[in-house]
């Protein structure tokens, strides 16, 4: 019998990190001897065989009920996986592989590529650390060892002053972030004695106030950064766009849902007595920030920065549905949130992708140029629109569900606040379409300059993983039970933790 | 209820045709062929359905879908549900017949064949819904294929952006829709609309004007009643005759069914009551409206548009009158304007088709060269303007009358004058279009040509039946009287 630390360590993270080595070492020999690009092919193939392996392995986790057996070492302590590990693991690793096929096709002609399958699974790596940490220390190590990777993925184009740019703007306020959090996590340490989260939870409420509500204040301000809550999210638009397609797509899809994910296992680890303030505060920037993020993401010119835009304002609802959840104790506000991480995900992922193609093929990402691309790149554009309209929440894609019961949730509260906060949340959707729709309007207009400049197919590299987000958004939209079953577990788990 | 697979079976299969037409692409020969037997094929079950219905009531399924959220996909349909899904599937395959000559196969697509069957699989599901969620889950899905059909093959400036206008200002008002479904389902913990009267009975007065209020404007965005009709003209000008036929026609009553269904048998009649005179008021406004911009307008399809702004003030007017003949009027207008405006739409389609011209001071006289078109848009113009023994006078003189018992008599002589002004630019179009000196300024007159026969059956086949509904009306009032006696307000 194993423990689910033990999983986490052996068959997760160790798989990972290894692969890593691995991924850079051979690669960088064929590199030299075959070339960058046969390199890269190489150090492709190994990056997925070690996701896929590692996602099939997921679904041998040992579960709780063998949760009492002893393992008898040490630093497994500072793992601790739970359902919610288990649901981000789900969403992680199909959007890895998804992305690293995509690369196939996407970064062929670049330089390095061997680095780049190697970070992207540290990256990988670090997400599951982090959703799987057990103590404070573990916590913020993974997540530095996720936020270097990404700092390194964003400026891979190294060829243009942007990414360099993008990177450091990227690098300088996630450290600050990182310094923040950091401070509030010491403070827990100095009061508590002891690094695991169950310990200082136990400590916690015979500490006064004042030190437990800074921590709890500098840490969120903290984890803000990395889950671009307004207004901590400024580096948000210039890192996702310019980050190449697939990067962006992580980026987007999961890595700012990790940020929050932090957050989320320190308000459930340590602070589950000041659950209701949580929730406030997290109404509040749940309000502003998805508001805040569709009207920018309506003036944004550059589609990628667009999306960017559009992520921010969808992390606010996605942090809304947590809010309910917290203020009203409500297991649906949980549902929700979690759900639309995993439906928000794929969309996201996918319109990152499909503008990726098609900024590929055009060389432009001025939404203006892209007239009537969707006319000679039929397939991806009508992909981006599957996308757009998912993420809009226009019923029939997997988006329309996740926020149905985000809706929901606020109606369900039963008061004037949780009326408000739906109606915030429904007339949001309807701002987004003022983007989305031009967007998409453009696409397929009378044909433009950019769309004479593409020539040839896309590749069936770039193709799949479009096609299969595609079915996913599809699929989910009209059968969302096929996608709950993880998600259901995990609300099990936070209600078992706040006691609901 | 009846267990009785049809519902499911007039959902289903136009849904599943229209992905075997999307996945025909490279054959729209095919799917133009598989859409007419569809379309048929779903026509002749939903009026297999009726005589279940009258006889005991409703007829419908229940399947299970959304386990986690507790909701199911049942399909039911009542007096009032069916009555709709005929005049939809049936103005819909005579649609689809015209559609045949009035593009080729090629111009059309296949594409255009499966958005259209997904259009009518989405307004038959909706009708039948029974869930809050799934109504408006299929409500919603009307939508999308509205609009490709709009953008892809509109024939405007800027279609895309008519689209655009369409999709934003119509999924405002779902978004409405939207917040009072959740707000009832959350209040009262039920989601089937059938079975809500009981529970929202006990709600306070204020929670349910609120409520009711929501409703009607989320339905009024659909009906274009004035002021949110500002997608209507361009939308129903600029898509392609089959799709303003489509929208005007039969789209339209998809409104009038929501807004019957949820403000007549979900709430107590007080709420209804509170909001009677601003709905007449909103009702005249559209009908003068829409008939002087009728007036107004030279371009023959812009004309007919408006004229759908005009008359679904008449329906709201019947509507609002809050009366049993009033009601019984709006919903029998439903099928005589579907029949009236979709002849009209298809024989401007003719002239169009024919001649080139889109605007009726180009072309006169085109009588003596295509007889018959001009027959059916003249039954088409007296039907609209309401004259015996047509179908829409069966129904426009109901709606008046019901006008009459409301206590606002003034309200109801306007709405009366009203019809004078639609008799004015109905026949003004027929007019200036088939009589006088004959011309056209777009192109040869003499290569000026009847219409084809398929387009000219379909626009037989819609004459007749207004024909037909008007002489014998009696049975269609009896089929009314079932779905009106379900609501018990009066």
């Amino acid at each position: 019998m194993q423990s689910p630390e033990l999983f986490w360590a052996m068959r997760i993270l160790l798989p990972l990190f290894l692969g890593a080595v691995v991924t850079y070492v051979i690669g960088k020999i064929i590199s030299r001897i075959k070339g960058d690009r046969a390199g890269g092919v190489v150090a492709a193939v190994i990056a997925l065989v070690v996701t896929v392996a590692a996602y099939i392995l997921c679904f041998t986790y040992p579960g709780a009920a063998s949760a009492g057996a002893e393992s008898g070492i040490a630093w497994l302590g500072s793992l601790k996986p739970d359902a919610l590990s288990l649901l981000m693991a789900k969403i992680m690793f199909p959007l890895v592989i998804l992305v690293a096929i995509y690369s196939l096709g996407y970064m062929k002609d670049d330089s390095g590529t061997d680095k780049y399958y190697a970070l992207m699974l540290i990256m990988a790596g670090g997400m599951m650390g982090v959703v799987g940490a057990g103590d404070i220390i573990s916590l913020y190590v993974f997540f530095e060892i996720l936020s270097i990777s990404s700092y390194c993925l964003v400026s891979f184009r190294k060829e243009s002053w942007e990414p360099i740019e993008a990177g450091f703007k990227y690098v300088i306020i996630n450290a600050l972030g990182s310094t923040v959090a950091i401070f509030g996590l010491s403070l827990l340490y100095i009061y508590s004695g002891s690094v695991s989260m169950a310990e200082i939870a136990a400590h916690i409420s015979g500490l006064p106030d004042l030190p437990v509500l800074a921590a709890l204040a500098l840490i969120t301000g903290g984890f803000g950064v990395k889950a671009a809550m307004v207004p901590l999210h400024s580096w948000l638009p210039d890192a996702h766009s310019a980050a190449p397609s697939g990067i962006s797509a992580l980026l987007s899809g999961i890595v700012i849902q990790v940020g929050f994910f932090a957050l989320l296992r320190l308000i459930l680890g340590v602070f589950p007595l000041q659950m209701q303030m949580v929730g406030t505060i997290l109404i509040i920037l749940a309000a502003v920030t998805t508001t805040y993020g569709n009207f920018i993401a309506i003036a944004q010119k550059d589609i990628k920065r667009m999306l960017a835009y559009s992520s921010v304002a969808q992390m606010g609802y996605i942090i809304l549905g947590f809010g309910v959840g917290f203020y009203f104790h409500s297991a649906d506000g949980f549902t929700g949130g979690l759900f639309h991480i995993e439906t928000h995900a794929f969309m996201k992922a996918l319109a990152f992708l499909s503008v990726g193609c098609i900024i590929e093929k055009t060389g432009t990402r001025r939404i203006a140029d892209l007239k009537g691309v969707g006319r000679v790149m039929p397939a991806t554009a009508v992909a981006f629109t599957i996308a757009a309209l998912g993420l809009a929440g226009i019923p029939a894609f997997s988006g329309f569900m996740s926020k149905l019961m985000i809706y929901k949730c606020g109606f369900q509260a039963g008061t004037a606040l949780g009326v408000v906060l739906s109606s915030i949340a429904i007339l949001n959707s309807i701002i987004s379409l003022g983007y989305y729709m031009p967007a998409i309007h453009t696409l397929f207009s009378p044909a433009g300059e950019a769309a004479a400049k593409v020539k040839g197919t896309v590749s069936p590299a770039i193709l799949l993983p479009i096609v299969i987000m595609v079915l996913i958004t599809l699929v989910l939209g009209w059968h969302p039970d096929l996608g709950l079953g993880p998600v259901n577990a995990a609300v099990l788990e936070i209600l078992n933790i706040i006691g609901g | 209820m009846k267990y009785s697979l049809i519902p499911l079976l007039i959902f289903v299969i136009p849904l599943l045709a229209s992905l075997v037409c999307m996945a025909l692409k490279k054959r729209p020969r095919w799917s133009q062929e598989i859409a007419l037997v569809t379309c048929l094929a779903t026509a002749a079950l939903s009026l297999a359905l009726v005589p279940e219905v009258l006889r005991h009531g409703s007829a419908g399924i229940d399947l299970a879908w959304i386990k986690s959220f507790g909701f199911n996909f049942s399909l039911l349909v009542d007096a009032l549900g069916s009555f709709t899904i005929v005049t939809i599937t049936v103005l819909m395959a005579i649609d689809i017949i015209y559609a045949r000559q009035y593009m080729t196969p090629e111009e059309a697509g296949s594409s255009f064949y499966g958005w259209t069957l997904m259009f009518m699989a989405a307004m038959v599901g909706a009708v039948a819904a029974t869930q809050l969620i799934q109504f408006y889950f299929l409500w919603e899905l009307m939508l999308i294929p509205s609009t490709a059909l709009i953008v892809y093959w509109g024939s405007g400036k800027r279609p895309q952006a008519t689209g655009f206008k369409y999709f934003v200002i119509t999924h405002i008002g779902a978004a409405l829709i939207l917040i009072a479904i959740l707000w009832i389902i959350t209040v009262t913990g039920e989601s089937n609309i059938y079975a809500l009267a009981g529970a929202l009975a006990h709600l306070p007065a204020s929670t349910l004007t609120v409520l009711a209020v929501l409703f009607t404007i989320g339905f009024a965005v659909k009906m274009a009643i004035f002021p949110a009709h500002v997608w209507l003209p361009d939308a129903h000008s600029e898509a392609p005759l089959p799709v303003s036929v489509m929208l005007s026609a039969i789209m339209m009553n998809m409104g009038i069914y929501g807004l019957i269904r949820f403000l007549f048998t979900l709430f107590p009649a007080g709420v209804a009551n509170s909001l009677g005179l601003a709905l007449m008021i909103f009702a005249l406004i559209s009908q003068w409206y829409g008939g002087l911009q009728a007036l107004n307008h030279t371009e023959m399809k812009r004309v007919a548009a408006y004229s759908t702004i005009s008359q679904m003030g008449y329906v709201l007017f019947g509507i609002a009158s809050l009366s049993m003949l009033g009601l019984k009027g709006s919903i029998f207008h439903m099928l005589n304007h579907g029949t009236a405006k979709a002849l009209l739409f298809m024989s401007i389609g003719s002239v169009i088709h024919s001649t080139g011209a889109t605007h009726l001071d180009k072309v006169g006289g085109l009588a003596k060269k295509m007889p018959w078109t001009a027959l059916c848009c003249s039954v088409a113009a007296l039907a609209l303007a309401g004259a015996p023994p047509l179908g829409a006078f069966q129904s426009e003189w109901i709606i008046f009358a019901g006008g009459f018992s409301s206590p606002y008599t003034v309200l109801a002589i306007i709405a009366v004058c009203a019809s004078v002004l639609t008799a004015f630019y109905v026949l003004r179009l027929v007019m200036r279009v088939f009589f006088g000196h004959e011309r056209n300024e777009c192109g040869d007159i003499n290569e000026v040509h009847e219409a084809p026969p398929a387009m000219l059956a379909s626009m037989f086949a819609l004459s007749l039946l207004s024909l037909a509904v008007g002489i014998y009306p009696d049975f269609f009032h009896r089929w009314i009287e079932v779905a009106l006696q379900t609501f018990g307000l009066f």
